[in-house]
Formats: C-alpha cells, sequence, structure tokens
C-alpha cells in the first residue's frame, strides 16, 4: 500500500520529467514504427513474386529475431555508436519479422480463384496488387502491424541501456539507484503506452475488416 | 472470331494436354466445350483469353494472331467467367460488376449507370448492388459473376464451368437465364462444362475432347445422332439422347393430323393435347401412357397447330 502511495506522489512531483520521457519513448517507437511498415510491408510484397527470395528474407529475418535484445543493441553500438541512431536501427531490426512475414503470408493467401478472375479481366499486374491482393491481404497486415507496434514501443524501453531517451531511462535509473517506485513507474508507462496504441490499432483493424469481410 | 490451328501445349513434361488442336469459333456461335475431367477443355479455353500460351501453332482471335495482342488489352476484350465464380470479397456488387470498367478508368456515373442495367440484365434486383458477395446465395453470385463478366461489353465471353457448384435446380433456371442473354446480346460464347445435359441444351456447336484431342465437333442433332467417333458415341450416348428429348420443343417437330398410315383419329376425335412448347418427351410420355401413336399439339394460346405422331417422328430428319 506504501508503494502504491508512494509511487503515485513520484508520478506528481516528477510528472514533467515523465511527460519528457514519454514523449521522447513515442517519438523513438514512432518513427521505428514508420520506417519498419514502410520497409516491411514493401518487402513483403516484393518477396510475394518469388518463393525463393521470401524463404530466404523470411529466413534470415527469422535469424535476427532470435539475437537477444540487448546483444543486438549492443553490436549496433560498435558500429553506430551510443544514442538514438542506434535504438532506431535495432528496433526496427526486431520489428521488420512479423510485418514482412505478415504482409507475404496475406499477399499468397488471397485465393486462386479471385485472382484468376482478376487476371482474366485484364487487370495490371498494379491493379491486381492495389485493387485485390493488397485490400484483401490488409487485415492479416494490420494484424501484424499491430504486433510489431506493442513490441517495438516494449523493447524501446531497453534502448536507454545504448544512451537512447524514452522510458527506459526511469527504469534504468530505478534500478541503478535502487528506487523501486522509479523502475515501476517506467514500467507502467511503457506498458500503458503499448496498452493504448494496441487498442488503437484494434479500432481500425475491426473497421476495415468490416469492410472486407 | 477464334481460330486455333495445330494448337499445342505441353502443361507437364508427361502428357499433353493440348495435341495438333484446330478449332474455329464462329461469331455469334454458342460453343460447349465438353469431355472427362483432364481432357484439356479448361486449358483450350484459357488459351483463348491468353492465360495459357501454347507450346506451338497458331491461334487467332478476332482474326489477329495471339502473340500480336497485347496480353492486357486481349483480356479486356473478352468477358471472363469462372468457375467458383471468383466475386471479390471486399468490394461491394456494384463494385463487382464494374470491375472491368475501373481498371479501364471508366468514370463514376458510366460504372453506375451500366452496373444497374446488368443486374437487372441477370434477373437481381437494384437493391443487391450495395450488397457484399457473402450476402448473396450461391445462384445469386454466379449471376452477379455473369453481370461481371459483360461490363465492358464484350464480343467474346468464355465461361468455365461456370454452374459447376450451382444446385441443380437453380442451375436450370440460370442456364435459361444465359440462354437468353446469348439470344438478346447475341455475343460469342465459349463454355466449358463436364455436364453432357448442360451441354445439349446450350451448344448451338459442341466440341466433344478427349485427352487434349476434339473427338468431335458438332450441332446438337449432329453430335446426339450422327457422332462418328466411338468416344463422342459413349460419352454422349444416351444421356445425350435423353436430354435432346428434354429441350427439342414439340413444335419443332409438329405434322398434319392423319399424318401416320395407320389412319388415326382426326382433329375432332383427338382428347390428348400437348403444348407445342413441351419438350418431345412430354408428348412421347403422353403416346406411351396411352397407347396412341397420335396425340394433338396446341400452342400457348390454346390455337391448335397439328399432331405430334411417333411414326411420323422417325421420318424427320435430324
Amino acid at each position: 500500500m506504501e508503494f502504491i502511495k508512494n509511487l503515485g506522489e513520484l508520478l506528481q512531483t516528477r510528472s514533467d520529467f515523465f511527460i519528457e520521457l514519454l514523449l521522447q519513448h513515442l517519438m523513438l517507437s514512432l518513427i521505428a514504427i514508420v520506417i519498419i511498415t514502410v520497409v516491411g510491408v514493401t518487402t513483403g510484397i516484393l518477396i510475394s513474386k518469388s518463393k525463393k527470395a521470401a524463404s530466404v528474407v523470411i529466413g534470415l529475418t527469422n535469424v535476427l529475431y532470435t539475437i537477444p535484445s540487448i546483444a543486438m543493441f549492443g553490436f549496433f553500438v560498435s558500429i553506430t555508436g551510443i544514442g538514438n541512431t542506434t535504438a532506431i536501427i535495432a528496433l526496427v531490426i526486431y520489428g521488420l519479422l512479423p510485418v514482412i512475414r505478415n504482409t507475404y503470408v496475406g499477399l499468397i493467401e488471397v485465393d486462386d480463384q479471385i485472382l484468376e478472375a482478376a487476371v482474366g479481366m485484364g487487370s495490371t499486374p498494379w491493379q491486381l496488387l492495389s485493387k485485390i491482393q493488397f485490400p484483401l491481404a490488409l487485415p492479416v497486415i494490420i494484424a501484424g502491424i499491430r504486433n510489431m507496434v506493442v513490441m517495438t514501443i516494449a523493447l524501446a524501453g531497453i534502448a536507454s541501456f545504448i544512451g537512447a531517451g524514452g522510458l527506459g531511462v526511469a527504469i534504468w535509473r530505478g534500478i541503478t539507484t535502487n528506487f523501486d517506485e522509479m523502475t515501476v513507474a517506467g514500467s507502467l508507462l511503457v506498458a500503458l503506452l503499448a496498452f493504448v496504441a494496441d487498442g488503437i490499432l484494434g479500432v481500425i483493424e475491426k473497421r476495415l475488416l468490416r469492410r472486407t469481410k | 472470331m477464334i481460330e486455333f490451328r495445330d494448337v499445342s501445349q505441353q502443361y507437364e513434361a508427361k502428357k499433353p494436354i493440348i495435341r495438333n488442336l484446330s478449332l474455329t469459333v464462329s461469331q455469334g456461335e454458342f460453343v460447349v466445350l465438353i469431355g472427362p475431367s483432364g481432357c484439356g477443355k479448361t486449358t483450350l479455353l484459357k488459351m483463348m483469353n491468353g492465360l495459357i500460351q501454347p507450346d506451338s501453332g497458331e491461334i487467332r482471335i478476332k482474326g489477329k494472331e495471339l502473340k500480336a495482342w497485347d496480353p492486357i488489352t486481349l483480356k479486356r476484350n473478352i468477358g471472363y467467367v469462372i468457375q467458383q465464380v471468383g466475386l471479390f470479397p471486399h468490394l461491394s456488387i456494384e463494385k463487382n460488376i464494374a470491375y472491368a470498367l475501373d481498371i479501364q478508368k471508366a468514370g463514376e456515373t458510366v460504372k453506375k449507370q451500366r452496373a444497374r442495367e446488368l443486374i437487372q440484365l441477370v434477373g437481381l434486383d437494384e437493391d443487391y448492388l450495395p450488397k457484399y458477395p457473402n450476402e448473396l446465395s450461391g445462384g445469386q453470385k454466379q449471376r452477379v459473376g455473369i453481370a461481371r463478366a459483360l461490363a465492358a461489353d464484350p464480343e467474346i465471353i468464355l465461361m468455365d464451368e461456370p454452374l459447376g457448384a450451382v444446385d441443380q435446380i437453380n442451375r436450370g433456371v440460370l442456364q435459361d437465364e444465359i440462354i437468353r442473354i446469348y439470344q438478346t446480346l447475341n455475343k460469342t460464347i465459349v463454355f466449358v462444362t463436364h455436364d453432357i445435359e448442360e451441354a445439349i441444351k446450350l451448344g448451338t456447336k459442341i466440341v466433344v475432347m478427349n485427352q487434349g484431342e476434339i473427338m468431335e465437333v458438332g450441332s446438337r442433332d449432329a453430335i446426339v445422332f450422327h457422332s462418328k467417333s466411338h468416344f463422342a458415341d459413349d460419352f454422349i450416348g444416351n444421356k445425350g439422347f435423353l436430354s435432346y428429348l428434354n429441350i427439342v420443343k414439340i413444335e419443332q417437330v409438329v405434322c398434319p393430323f392423319n399424318c401416320s398410315t395407320n389412319g388415326n383419329a382426326a382433329e375432332k376425335e383427338m382428347t390428348l393435347w400437348v403444348r407445342a412448347d413441351d419438350p418431345l418427351i412430354v408428348g412421347i410420355r403422353i403416346c406411351l401412357e396411352n397407347g396412341v401413336n397420335q396425340i394433338g399439339v396446341r400452342d400457348a394460346a390454346g390455337r391448335v397447330v397439328g399432331a405430334f405422331d411417333l411414326s411420323c417422328l422417325s421420318r424427320l430428319k435430324f
């Protein structure tokens, strides 16, 4: 009980500090999310044209995905130094897998009969993709993006270990100074951010599903 | 309209799916391709709009070599209806019907008007336009599939077993619709089926295929009564004959009263009647049931048009 009271007090008295960290965290995640979405969806579309390329690319992202995050951050520090750039690079590499995979799966799982009808009616490859394949794959792609967003926001909490901003700063400070309330406050805010982002995407997903079912 | 000369297509390395095939489809014909599964009928159809390329031989569409056509333009010039309908689930019925116009960048008003015209043509209400494919029954979906193929007003329409997944009752109704559309719009239709009854009912020209080769080509009469190949004879056989009796109308075989030599009752004494638009099988059945050779024929308005006579049937040239 005492702990929760202290936690509330901390959040209140240091609200400026937390808001700034929250905004940094949001910014960091948002940049990574935008890059991941653009790169991931594009890659997913490109590899959907070739099974061979797909297995290579998805295999590769799978391998990257298995590297522990702390090791990944550490590895990039030696290349791009400490700070936000490195954090974003690491976040992008982690986030790519679900987006590439879901885009690819969504696109290739569109019913052959539907594709044949569209091709047989004289769609150009671009029309086939933009008017038929992509809209039909959208629910699966959105599910992948949703997955990635939550993951990226959570993972961005570790970014402060390599000198990036964000709520990880609070967590890190809490751990190093044995200040539990600080650690928990930072963690709670990360969780809250992820939760809200997931909720927003859930609403978007639902709306899209209603149209494409 | 469509011309195949010595066309071959090796689908898999081992068995040739199309072997040295030649076929001409003229303007206004309703050509039905029929044969057992794997005979190459669908492959043949897909060669007509360039979905499958032949390995050798020449294909001409509207007088122009297939290779000279831009593949996209060719497909836009030919309507295409497929087996499982393949409606686009994320588009409304209106957008589905207008898809062919949409990809050719037609204006919104043109698309809307055409969708309204076509949905009525295929016998559905305008209320269906804002609905989505999953709200429609199988038969309704297929009607939309046909409307969609007609959107860009193509001269040639290819149909690949369009009624394969439709139940028996709706199938008959849809067959009648297709005949009506064919007759009103004066299109050239190539239709693939494995249902003999359907082939006999729809085709003005029937192409019997087996193992990538054409076994026989002919009119309904020729295929049922004068097939020259053993295969076509076996394949069409009595089933084809039966559907023939179910389709050909009595008005086509009406003869004068007392036409047969065994001295039948005159018109006045006639007690048994059929309608001119009944199929042959009805007349035959009434004769057999009542042990007579001749019955009277009236038209839809009740006017006497002549007699239906079993012994006269044999004298008709099919």
